[in-house]
């Protein structure tokens, strides 16, 4: 073997020919040199592959060296370390680190898991040490053999406390297979997730203890997905963790006779899959906007949640349809953003069905625009939609009277189908409608010349004083002379 | 918005005359005239007429980003089809020039587009592609490997 004490480019056999390499550059030369000659050539010509010996890449200043990496996935970022020196630390400054051993299961015989998940533990212990600087989001995954050796635990504090990560995913790809039994407790120290930096947690396939949670109110989101648990830990997760805005539960309950339960103020969003029999549970969260159950199975559920409102029962007794009750309102982008991509996150296809449940505004377009979006992740039809309009009984200004002459909203207007042209959904059922409310009817009438719905468009009348009651059968009587886009359902009071 | 006219001149001497609005988009112009002094003609010291003649073509596109989703779909598609027209060089080129004249949308666009392909390729390629000048000896190299092996499928595949 030779040994190299040189590191100068041409004792490496690697490197290209050295014919007409460019003088190395100082740091401080760097950005401008690339002007130099580059003027000289003639417009429209281009070089094609091979580019001319000139590395111009390495020459990037390194702030865009890292926003190219930082667009990249880690394990491409990482790989980028072995082009050259000039590239040995730019990946370790990007805001985004994901780790793990996903694919380990797959292409290794179960009798060497353990001796090399161990191997890539070491390499992945070295990569989260070598990154420098803080951290937006870090997701960690491994095997069962990382939650009991305390290499989990290292991990999660380095990144927790030393990093400060804004969030954090840890997957355990191994769950529940024959040989190593059971789902694996989350070894981790007192407090873990109590650093005033982390704000999102996400834990996938762990069987849930409490010491990590004291305390836990920095967490604004917190993911628990094929989590077991004791109904009784559950319950005392959610209240450490007081200030949760959103909360998705994908759980397995272990010990029954208890009640489940969630009373955090703060709660906005509320998702739960529960596949097993929990007798009680009980959601006390007075500004939750969204409650999306999927699946749950429950002797009695009391919820206690002011602007969630439906009035058909969706999910108690045999059959359990999945099914959301969305009160929209005017949202900043980002966090409509992040509500809709959670709705439809667990799905394959990213396509929901089921039953839904919707408050809006329809004279305000920005909720209509959201109502749009939210019909929309259905891809099969949709079994119920219920829409309750909100009440605002604003005066409307003298001629605007017109059905047609609104330009105000322009997601109603013109002859553009609403949501779209193919949109199906069985029976809908409007509470609240007042048909002299323009958007209300134009809706309505989308409803009925589309041939969106299947079976049934019902309207509440029957809690109206009378001489209400009266004009809005008088409209509804309007929207059955309407031509109907598919001949087979009914348009009826209630 | 005034229809004001504005003169963008490159390093080597090409002039260019745009609308306010567009020029705006170069925040380093918007930023000058923020600084309320009346200009017609702003020399751009750091970049060529051929780049900053692409960098003008992407901000007149630009120019007013609306919101509907048909709008920007259409841009994503030109946007792409931009794209398509440069070799990496001048990509290299457009980036520096986008950093230098802060356009943050190109900027962005032209790292991702770098971004995928570096991606597609192994670190062997991407030299090969990109020109970039391996200054690892054998062993070095080895032991950058090494030190995130977890990266490179070595150590979770099997041995042959």
């Amino acid at each position: 073997m030779t040994t190299r004490s040189s590191s100068s480019s041409s004792s490496s056999p690697l490197s290209s020919s050295p014919s007409s390499t460019p003088p190395p550059l100082s740091s401080n030369a760097r950005g401008k040199l690339l002007w130099t000659g580059s003027s000289s050539k003639p417009k429209g010509k281009r070089i094609q592959y091979p580019v001319d010996n000139i590395d111009r890449i390495s020459m990037l200043p390194d702030e865009l060296l890292q926003k190219i990496l930082s667009t990249l996935s880690t394990k491409d970022a990482v790989k980028t370390s072995t082009l050259s020196k000039r590239w040995v630390d730019q990946w370790k400054w990007r805001p985004h680190l994901s780790v793990g051993m996903r694919n380990i299961s797959r292409t290794n015989p179960t009798s060497r898991l353990r001796e090399i998940s161990l191997r890539v533990a070491e390499s992945m212990t070295r990569t989260i040490n070598n990154h420098r600087g803080r951290l937006e989001s870090c997701t960690i995954s491994h095997i069962l053999f990382q939650c009991k050796d305390g290499t989990l635990d290292r991990w999660v504090q380095t990144v927790t406390h030393e990093k400060q990560t804004k969030e954090l995913t840890l997957v355990n790809y191994i769950g529940c297979m024959g040989p190593f039994g059971g789902y694996n407790r989350l070894y981790l120290s007192p407090s873990t997730f109590s650093h005033p930096s982390l704000t999102s947690l996400s834990l996938t396939r762990y069987k849930l203890t409490e010491t990590a949670f004291n305390n836990c109110s920095n967490l604004k989101t917190l993911k628990l997905f094929d989590i077991m648990s004791d109904v009784s830990v559950l319950s005392r997760v959610f209240k450490a963790c007081s200030s949760l805005e959103v909360l998705v539960l994908q759980i397995t309950c272990l010990k029954l006779g208890c009640v489940l339960k969630i009373e955090n103020k703060n709660l906005e969003v509320l998702q739960v899959t529960c596949p097993t029999l929990i007798n009680k549970m009980e959601v006390n969260a007075p500004r939750l906007e969204i409650l999306d159950i999927k699946y749950i199975y429950c002797d009695s559920f009391l919820l206690d949640a002011p602007k969630i409102m439906f009035n058909r029962d969706y999910w108690f007794g045999a059959i359990s349809v999945p099914h959301i009750s969305y009160h929209i309102s005017s949202l900043a982008q980002e966090k409509k953003r992040i509500w809709l991509e959670l709705l439809v996150s667990q799905f394959y296809n990213m396509k929901r069905y089921g039953s839904l449940s919707v408050s809006v505004d329809v004279r305000n377009p920005n909720e209509l625009k959201i109502l749009k979006e939210v019909l929309l992740l259905w891809n099969e039809e949709m079994k119920d939609l219920e829409i309750i309009f909100k009440n605002n009984n604003a005066p409307r200004e003298e001629g605007e009277s017109s059905i047609n002459g609104g330009a105000r909203n322009k997601w109603l207007d013109g002859e553009k189908p609403f949501p779209d042209a193919f949109f199906r959904v069985r029976t809908v059922w409007m509470y609240n409608f007042d048909g002299s409310n323009e958007e209300e009817f134009a809706l309505a009438s989308r409803f009925v010349t589309q041939g969106t719905v299947i079976d049934k468009l019902m309207i509440e009348t029957s809690t109206y004083p009378p001489v209400k009651q009266l004009m809005t059968e008088a409209k509804v009587a309007k929207l059955m002379e309407l031509p109907k886009g598919n001949d087979y359902f009914t348009i009826e009071c209630f | 918005m005034s229809s004001n006219k504005i003169v963008l001149t490159s390093s080597d001497g090409e002039s260019f005359e745009v609308e306010e609005v567009v020029a705006r988009k170069l925040q380093i112009v918007g930023h000058m005239l923020e600084d309320d002094c009346v200009i017609n003609e702003i020399p751009l010291q750091n970049v060529t007429g051929d780049i900053l003649s692409m960098v003008i073509e992407y901000c007149k596109t630009h120019v007013d980003e609306e919101e509907s989703e048909e709008a920007q779909t259409k841009l994503k598609t030109w946007d792409e089809e931009f794209m398509k027209k440069f070799d990496i060089k001048t990509l290299l080129q457009i980036i520096l020039a986008a950093n230098y004249l802060n356009v943050k949308g190109l900027l962005d666009l032209v790292s991702q587009t770098i971004a995928d392909t570096i991606k597609d390729y192994t670190p062997e390629q991407i030299r090969e592609v990109f020109g970039v000048e391996n200054d690892y000896t054998e062993e070095e190299e080895a032991e950058v490997r090494k030190e995130n092996a977890w990266a490179f499928d070595e150590a979770d595949t099997p041995k042959p």
